[in-house]
């Protein structure tokens, strides 16, 4: 399996979101509770749930593109999330496979669980632009 | 309903309940304005909240959590109280980057409600609504 290293925004070190493993060719990525991510009292905030959601799309994305070799520049168009139960105080994770890739644009869907990956806490449907990486100067 | 009880919702009084603790102080997000059908929340720009290092516009995460904020204070103000919800679901469209620096408003509008759902809609800008960076849908159960 390949350990091909996936680049997260500065803003996921700032919530302590981190890659945790390898599911196969896709990263799963992580995130402890702390009160930088706490909605109501004891449970995730929704806006950190949706945003471990989406890094996890365009990181699945990423190792993808990566492991053939085609750089890209990757913009997020649009996210759905769905929220279906509550995250309460423990470690989250979320992964991602990819629905279709194309040329100039990927379909990703993500799912965030906590104690069993088949109780999803929330998932999400990421439309993500690809562009070619521009020449170094 | 009871007048001036706690639960009543206080626009002007909302910095409280955003900015004491948790994910929202983090993000700094404090009341900006209301009107009879919208509210918006302010969110400071901040270096450790962007996404892309080169441009330095924001994460979609904190954007996200700006839009789910405003989106569901819109509900709270028309509900006229801080009455108990959750986001069913959420659709962000990022229309274009954010703009590095500047401070990001969100702006909820609760156009429908019926017993159980609040719909909700909204947009992120950074100096005039007629130019958005995202624009926003959700539901919210009405609990």
């Amino acid at each position: 399996m390949q350990q091909i290293e996936v680049t997260l925004p500065p803003y996921a070190d700032t919530i302590g979101a981190a890659l945790d493993s390898w599911n196969g060719t896709m990263p799963v990525l992580a995130i402890d509770y702390s009160e930088n991510i706490c909605g109501n009292p004891g449970m995730f905030h929704g806006g950190a749930v949706s945003a471990l959601l989406e890094m996890a799309a365009v990181a699945a994305l990423e190792a993808d593109l990566r492991s053939k070799q085609s750089a890209a520049r990757l913009t997020t168009l649009n996210s759905t999330i769905e929220f279906m139960r509550p995250a309460g105080e423990t470690r989250t994770f979320a992964s991602a496979m990819i629905i279709r890739s194309g040329r100039r644009f990927a379909n990703m869907q993500a799912w965030l669980w906590q104690e069993s990956r088949d109780k999803p806490v929330a998932t999400a449907l990421v439309n993500i632009l690809i562009q070619p990486e521009a020449p170094a100067p | 309903m009871t007048e001036n009880s706690d639960w009543k919702f206080v626009p002007g009084e909302l910095d409280e309940v955003l900015s004491s603790k948790g994910h929202n102080a983090l993000l700094g997000q404090r009341y900006h304005a209301h009107g009879p059908d919208w509210i918006e929340l302010e969110m400071p720009w901040q270096e450790q909240l962007i996404g892309d290092r080169t441009t330095g516009s924001l994460a979609s995460g904190p954007i996200m959590t700006l839009m789910d904020n405003a989106t569901g204070v819109a509900i709270w103000l028309k509900r006229g109280g801080y009455l108990p919800q959750v986001t069913l679901d959420l659709r962000v469209d990022y229309l274009r980057p954010t703009i590095r620096g500047a401070a990001l408003i969100g702006r909820g509008e609760c156009y429908r409600m019926t017993s159980s759902i609040g719909f909700v809609r909204g947009i992120a800008y950074e100096h005039s609504p007629d130019d958005p960076a995202c624009h926003v849908t959700a539901t919210f159960m009405l609990l």
